[in-house]
């Protein structure tokens, strides 16, 4: 069949021809970090609804750190 | 929520969190979305580079803006950044909404891109500060992942 209104001439063939931009961009990727991020991403502390409150926290922490650092390489020590 | 503070969400603990100056919020291309996003960061004290916000009334200004792809960063009196992007390397909105995880922060449920995604996009945006960023990152992680096999 051909012509509008046909089904699409890979529709139900091959994966590899179902294969959306996104796979196309994922196949694309270094499988080093891909293995990682399925890896991490399967941790029990990456669980749906998990509490990351913690990361906010530590965010903020660490910027109020270097900001510290900074000011107080600024500090005359002659 | 993407970029490093994204990747940041899916840290085992803070020794492992990586330091940034901001929080990148990617927002439906959509003036009321935003709208919103404007108008809730004022209320909370945020400003536009020492300026108060455009008007965020105005539709059409918004509208340029999501037509020109502009990022609009926020910064909190005490320093902290938001940046809010229309769009992100590789990825839109929908490709990176329609799987998000969903985690929570103070008792609110926040979406954060799968990590798979935001790392592909630092690969994708492939500046120096990116490459470096997933060099390090691979090397913290790469023995402990491939040692768990």
């Amino acid at each position: 069949m051909t012509g509008a209104g046909a089904p699409t001439r890979f529709a139900g063939g091959h994966p590899v021809d179902r294969q959306t931009a996104t796979d196309r961009l994922a196949l694309a990727m270094d499988p080093t970090l891909q293995r990682i991020a399925r890896w991490l991403e399967s941790r029990a502390w990456n669980l749906p609804a998990s509490d990351k409150t913690w990361v906010l926290g530590a965010m903020w922490a660490a910027l109020v750190f270097q900001r510290e650092v900074r000011r107080a390489e600024r500090v005359d020590t002659r | 929520m993407v970029g490093v503070a994204g990747i940041n969400f899916y840290a085992r603990d803070a020794s492992v969190v990586v330091l940034t100056a901001d929080l990148d919020l990617l927002l439906p291309p959509r003036v009321d979305a935003l709208r919103m996003a404007l108008a809730a960061l004022a209320r909370a004290g945020f400003e536009a580079g020492g300026e108060p916000f455009i008007d965020v009334e105005d539709d059409a200004v918004l509208g340029r803006m999501i037509e020109h792809g502009a990022n609009v960063t926020a910064v909190a009196p005490q320093g902290a950044r938001i940046d809010l992007m229309p769009s992100l390397k590789g990825y839109r909105f929908d490709d990176l909404a329609g799987d998000a995880e969903r985690f929570r922060v103070g008792g609110v449920e926040i979406r954060v891109g799968r990590l798979e995604k935001l790392l592909r996009s630092k690969e994708l945006s492939d500046r120096p500060k990116d490459r470096e960023f997933l060099r390090l990152f691979a090397a913290r992680l790469r023995d402990e992942v491939e040692g768990s096999d």
